[in-house]
């Protein structure tokens, strides 16, 4: 019993100092959430947090216990924020009060992440780093209102969220011509053809030298410095981005599909051999599925890469719409939060593209090793 | 017919090879520069008609090997190119190569150092503990997912609006694109010595420090080395990238964009080869380290 009720006291005193201790000062008033909101609805919150943190510390259920330490930290992250929302703009940074409540976040948040360790709630593993990118955005919308942070340099992520609403055609169109024209195009042109250029090698190996010399050759010029050369060829708009984002993702899918090609071990070629396969039937049955996870995880390192190539290849010239282009002018201009929206939404499309390929990779590739726990 | 077995190198021994790959060369350089005779066409023929000038056929290829601006430079335009502004050029000059050359270097250099040390540093951290690992690792997974090089504008603005020297401003690009593959390779590389070892040095009663110099750290540098050529060239890629929302003052992706507004075909494939020749001469080096560094010990864990 000793070690759940240790820490339902040092839960209990962090808490207890989050609320008793200020959070930071209004002119010169120390603002904390004792003195601040009614005395009814204060100790109807602290009961409430101590009973979630019973549950978590003496709780048979690691499942129960990590969602009470959820709650708990939401409850707690929700009294500071009315709080400081509603006594006005702070100066001077955070006070004592603010310092323990971000020690009980944290606490609570690594003491969830530990309690769901490796029950069915984790599955994949995704639990605990979401937890930590919600108390990170959480942090960080705390840290504008503590510090007196320009908002031009760094806006609060709920301003971001209303920038995006507010600009939403805007960044619409460019959406549709960095992601929908340029990047998404030239990732499949070029995770295909390199797909079917190291196929080809392997089918006809005398090419297999000429090809190894002219792929050293290309991987080693920095794909980025073509960009302007690509602009030059074949003009402002998405063609030379799709060229750059296919060039881009290229040569990591040549050289995955050929290290995947290659691993198919002795005993199966043996066996298809035996069976008098053609090079066709061997390919499609055995050797390609075998290569399925390398592929996939070139074409997982090529997402980002194909948003890079169409993003920054709009830095060489561009019609006026574009994530990158919008990403350079308004960083050019100081219009900080257009900037971030614009992030965001990038950021967003290639986080949701990656998730897709690894879904897909699972699905597909479910027998491998690295899928297993 | 016998299938040759995958890993049995093509026949021929290693003079072989380099014909094959002097031939191959050739090759290229010959089909490059037959290309640029159609790519350059369009513009001889527009030049002539401007000049009022009749061409013969004989002239006319050779026109397409000299344009000025061309579509497409032929390999002793570039060279030629390459030649100017290295040797012709006085060295302090913003049109010398080699001070652009100079500049990325230095950030990349920079740049590279504190994000190996970055990585290494992450992946200490992870091997020494689980939990940070399962939390912060698929994060570090997610934040590389974003086109972090297409938010490099910002970031230098941001910090040279924070009153960061340049410097440092594109060094951050470039710590941030190269500490992720070092941390992943390394917490492999710390992670590999195989279990039986690390029961020896328990039973040695050797410390978590000694175990990490003694044992941990050497198994680790045959992951090290590939892990920093890759780092390498994004490394140099990073800086080039990190340039170019400066305003175009000195270095590889400064000379990009000066190249590229102006129009500047030649300037574009110099820098272009310069670039490459930064990454490659990289790479050897590192090469060359591992070479120096992991031969010695043969048979090692």
């Amino acid at each position: 019993m000793k070690g759940p009720a240790l820490s339902f006291l040092a839960g209990t005193l962090l808490v207890a100092a989050a609320i008793a201790l200020p959070l930071g000062m209004v002119g010169d008033l120390p603002l904390s959430i004792g003195r601040t909101l009614e005395t009814a609805a204060v100790a109807g919150f602290i009961a409430v947090l101590l009973a979630l943190l019973a549950i978590a510390a003496f709780g048979r259920w690691r499942t129960l216990g990590a969602l009470a330490l959820i709650a708990a930290a939401i409850l707690l992250a929700a009294l500071q924020m009315q709080t400081l929302r509603s006594a006005g703009p702070q100066t001077g940074g955070p006070g004592l009060g603010a310092l323990f409540a971000v020690a009980a976040l944290v606490a609570f948040v690594l003491g969830s992440a530990a309690l769901v360790a490796g029950t069915p709630l984790d599955r994949g593993g995704g639990l605990a780093p979401l937890l930590f990118f919600l108390l990170v955005l959480y942090l960080w919308e705390l840290a504008t209102l503590l510090y007196a942070i320009p908002r031009i340099l760094l806006p609060a992520p709920s301003a971001i969220y209303g920038r995006i609403i507010q600009q939403w055609p805007t960044l619409q169109a460019d959406f549709v011509q960095t992601v929908v024209r340029a990047a998404i195009p030239g990732l499949v042109l070029g995770s295909t053809a390199g797909f079917v250029l190291a196929v080809a090698v392997d089918r006809f190996a005398r090419l297999s030298t000429a090809f190894q010399i002219l792929g050293s050759l290309l991987a080693v010029v920095p794909i980025l410095a073509v960009a302007p050369i690509m602009v030059l060829w074949l003009g402002f708009d998405w063609q030379s981005k799709v060229a750059v984002a296919a060039l881009m993702t290229f040569f990591p899918m040549f050289t995955a599909t050929g290290a995947g090609l290659r691993a198919t071990g002795a005993t199966e070629t043996d066996l298809m051999q035996s069976y008098a396969a053609s090079y066709g039937q061997t390919l499609r049955l055995v050797r390609l599925p075998i290569a399925l996870p390398y592929i996939f995880s070139a074409l997982k390192l090529n997402v980002p890469a194909a948003m890079v190539g169409a993003m920054i290849a709009e830095f060489f010239g561009t019609p006026i719409v574009g994530l990158g282009f919008r990403i350079a002018s308004e960083a050019g201009r100081l219009s900080f939060d257009i900037v971030w929206a614009a992030i965001a939404v990038a950021s967003a499309f290639s986080l949701l593209l990656y998730a897709a390929v690894g879904l897909a990779d699972r699905l597909v590739t479910f027998w491998h090793p690295s899928h297993r726990n | 017919m016998t299938d040759r077995p995958r890993d049995v190198p093509a026949r021929g021994g290693a003079l072989s090879n380099a014909l094959v790959t002097l031939l191959v060369l050739g090759a290229v350089l010959v089909l490059w520069t037959l290309l640029c005779i159609p790519m350059n066409a369009a513009q001889v023929e527009r030049d002539a008609a401007r000049r009022k000038v009749e061409l013969s056929a004989a002239d006319f290829v050779l026109a397409t090997w000299a344009m000025p601006r061309p579509m497409l430079p032929a390999p002793h335009q570039i060279v030629g190119e390459i030649w100017k502004t290295t040797v012709l050029t006085p060295i302090g000059s913003p049109r010398n190569l080699l001070f652009h050359i100079w500049a990325t270097l230095r950030t990349a250099l920079v740049g590279l150092v504190a994000g190996v040390a970055l990585g290494l540093a992450l992946a200490l951290w992870f091997v020494h503990f689980r939990l940070a690992e399962r939390i912060a690792l698929p994060l570090v997974v997610c934040f590389q997912t974003i086109p972090l090089l297409a938010i490099a504008p910002m970031i230098v603005v941001a910090m040279g609006n924070a009153g960061l020297p340049q410097l440092w401003q594109k060094a951050v690009i470039v710590v941030t694109g190269v500490f992720f593959p070092i941390t992943l390779v390394m917490v492999r590389g710390l992670r590999s010595p195989a279990p039986a070892l690390l029961d020896l040095m328990r039973s040695y009663d050797a410390s978590p420090l000694a175990i990490l110099a003694k044992l941990r750290l050497p198994a680790s540098l045959p992951y090290l080395f590939p892990g920093l050529k890759v780092a390498v060239a994004i490394a140099v890629v990073s800086t080039i990238v990190a340039e170019l929302p400066t305003g175009a003052q000195a270095g590889l992706g400064a000379r990009l964009l000066v190249g590229s507004y102006n129009g500047l075909m030649l300037t574009l494939w110099a820098t272009m080869a310069a670039a490459s020749l930064l990454a490659v001469l990289g790479v050897a080096l590192v090469g060359l380290a591992e070479r120096l560094v992991l031969s010695p010990r043969r048979g090692s864990a």
